[in-house]
């Protein structure tokens, strides 16, 4: 594990909310990666924490969530020591960059996309002449694959479509050349054969930038299409974290398991589809032991009484599990 | 014409013949409507007892529109449809109580679809009392037959929809679809808004209850993997259109029509034995339905697209039993 590899990486992050019935505990993160030129996707259900994770990267948390304890290093700076100031002068657009779900919502409806391009632009490049911000707004709208960027600058928000929309924005967050950037279910509001448009474009930047992504979706086989490497993020703490391809043919927590096996596939059809019994979580009112023990059918008494640590069960691959924890003796070496 | 049927024996529940629905866009002083939406642009089909029609399709394609056409929320500008052999295309026959009840609707989000201010009871209690179900005595029981059915403890008979989560309204509004007793369901998006596990749920509890009271569904969806696993027979939409239709399987896996195929390639599945298919994204946006092009509507996204094409509309063919498209090269490749 080599941390110059690493565009970021968090270490024990706890994130708590102060609320009038008590404090919940939001996030808890032993340790997550995201390495240079990847894709990385964070899954999870409503409630995981997956937008908040993604707020709490760029310090633009809610007043009354705030930090416990850990570390997020961006290049080897932790941001949790940074000031505001800081933040929004060197990391938010320069650094790491977002995009949401809703571009229309993103978008600022009574001006024209080069002025909101151009305004992203000047903000960050104070100085460029009049000629020169032109061309590099037309070289942005390029660079996301919009079909004649002449014309579509001119237009306002409303003229264009969903997928025109979210590459607009995909340009905007890129303009400053950020080199990671998060999706916070960019995709939902799309068409599947627009969609399909932007995760290639993820992709393609990817290779051309070497820009890394946190991909968050609550949609596995989207996720699985574009990513690399997954998380899954249950109730404020990643069970589970490996490569695509090992996540869905080997998945070895209970959870990611039962979350395959309820997605309606070809070959099930004609079939209940497995359900997990049980509530998600509260918040306020979290288990001891396993996050998951409620609601496991492996359960057994030791799984409320102690947090499973979190391992490494093959070289890349981190479970929180006591029972996977006996099946191989291997390692805690995750933990130094 | 007489397409679209899988089963002979099967008794025909719903029927539309030459459906259209334009929407004017209204001009002026005067409200002179000049241009027209072509929002569905004959749509022809049939739904059999016990059957779910899937209808799949691009935003923008018509499916919402069509179901709302059947269910009369609008009525259509032109084209008949029939329930159980009784044309309902009058005013009066769709208007009329007894007719409403038989067609029900559960809608895309459940966090609108469900009045905020009323508790659960009220909310399924409306058309116990509209339609007239059971006498006022027996509302509870009825309420509570229903809760169960849908899996939501009766304890929670008094508590407002925000205290739901997306998965329980859902199924509070599946239950409130039921209380009338239809014998067709519209489920238009059910599981879209929802999460993937309470969406197994939700696809679990609409099939037992399609085979506990033989219902009939229309499902709308833009998720195939949803689609395929409740229907039994598919629509594939484009524009207003009907562009292939027939068995799920054979459409899944015979796909005549371009549109369809570029629609299945560019859906993320993960199959069982864990491989991740290969998304392509089909290129152009979907044209306005306010000028619909000429010829084949797809034609201009379609790579088979030749002069015939752009001319001449193609007609639904039969291909193999049950099984139409609408395309001049469906079976070559």
């Amino acid at each position: 594990m080599n941390s110059k590899d690493n565009v970021l990486e968090i270490k024990d992050l706890k994130v708590d909310a102060h609320t009038v019935m008590g404090t919940a505990e939001l996030l808890n993160i032993k340790h997550l990666e995201i390495k240079t030129g990847e894709i990385f996707g964070i899954i999870g259900e409503s409630g995981a924490g997956k937008s908040l994770l993604a707020l709490t990267i760029l310090g633009l948390l809610p007043k009354n969530v705030y930090v416990k304890n850990g570390q997020i290093l961006y290049k080897g700076e932790d941001l949790l020591k940074k000031s505001q100031e800081e933040l929004s002068q060197r990391i938010r657009g320069k650094g790491i960059t977002m995009i949401f779900q809703d571009p229309m919502a993103s978008l600022n409806p009574v001006f024209t996309v080069y002025d909101q391009v151009s305004q992203v632009i000047s903000r960050h490049n104070p100085g460029l002449s009049k000629k020169q911000l032109y061309d590099r707004v037309i070289e942005m709208l390029e660079l996301v694959k919009l079909s004649d960027p002449e014309n579509t600058m001119k237009k306002y928000p409303h003229e264009l479509s969903g997928g025109m929309r979210q590459r607009v924005l995909i340009s905007m967050a890129l303009s400053a050349k950020a080199d990671l950037l998060i999706s916070d279910e960019a995709t939902r509001a799309l068409d599947v054969t627009i969609q399909a448009g932007i995760l290639k474009l993820l992709e393609e930047l990817a290779e051309k930038l070497g820009l890394s992504t946190l991909f968050i979706s609550s949609n596995m086989a989207l996720a699985s299409t574009v990513c690399q490497r997954l998380g899954i993020l249950y109730a404020g703490e990643v069970l589970e974290i490996g490569r695509v391809e090992e996540i869905i043919r080997n998945p070895r927590h209970v959870y990611t398991r039962s979350f395959l096996s309820s997605l309606p596939t070809v070959e099930k059809k004609g079939k209940p589809l497995p359900i997990i019994k049980g509530i998600y979580p509260d918040p306020l009112n979290k288990a001891k032991g396993c996050i998951f023990a409620d609601r496991c059918p492996d359960y057994s008494a030791e799984c409320s009484q102690n947090k499973p640590t979190y391992h490494e069960v093959i070289p890349g691959h981190f479970l929180a599990c006591i029972k996977e924890e006996k099946h191989k003796p291997s390692s805690d070496n995750d933990m130094d | 014409m007489d397409w679209g049927e899988i089963n002979l024996k099967n008794e025909v529940i719903l029927e539309a013949v030459g459906l259209k629905k334009y929407f004017p866009i209204e001009t002026g002083f005067l409200k002179k409507s000049i241009e027209y939406v072509h929002a569905i642009d004959t749509v022809n089909i049939k739904v059999n007892k016990g059957e779910a029609l899937g209808i799949v399709g691009e935003s923008g394609c018509g499916k919402s529109t069509l179901a709302q056409v059947l269910v009369n929320i609008y009525s259509p500008t032109e084209g008949k449809i029939f329930f159980e052999g009784v044309d309902v295309s009058p005013k009066a026959a769709r208007n009329s109580l007894g007719f409403k009840k038989n067609i029900q609707m559960v809608f895309q989000d459940p966090f609108w679809s469900l009045n905020p201010r009323k508790m659960v009871r009220d909310i399924i209690m409306e058309p116990l009392k509209v339609h007239r179900i059971v006498e006022y005595e027996c509302f509870d029981t009825e309420i509570e037959r229903l809760m169960d059915m849908v899996g939501i403890g009766k304890k929670r008979m008094f508590s407002y929809p925000h205290e739901f989560s997306g998965g329980e309204r859902q199924r509070i509004a599946i239950a409130r679809a039921l209380a009338a007793r239809p014998k067709l369901v519209i489920l238009d998006e059910p599981t879209s808004s929802i999460d993937t596990l309470s969406q197994a749920e939700i696809l679990n509890l609409l099939i037992e209850l399609r085979d506990e009271f033989n219902l009939s569904y229309i499902l709308i969806s833009h998720d195939l993997s949803v689609v395929h696993f409740l229907s039994d027979r598919l629509a594939v939409m484009y524009l207003g259109k009907i562009v292939e239709i027939g068995k799920t399987e054979t459409v899944f896996n015979l796909m005549y029509h371009p549109y369809t195929q570029a629609l299945m390639k560019a859906i993320p599945l993960i199959s069982s034995n864990g491989t991740v298919q290969n998304i392509e994204a089909l290129e152009g946006n979907v044209p306005s339905a306010i000028n619909p092009p000429k010829g084949c509507r797809f034609h201009t996204r379609c790579y088979k697209c030749q002069e015939i094409c752009r001319n001449k509309e193609p007609e639904l063919r039969e291909f193999e039993d049950g099984h139409f498209a609408a395309c001049h090269f469906a079976n070559q490749s």
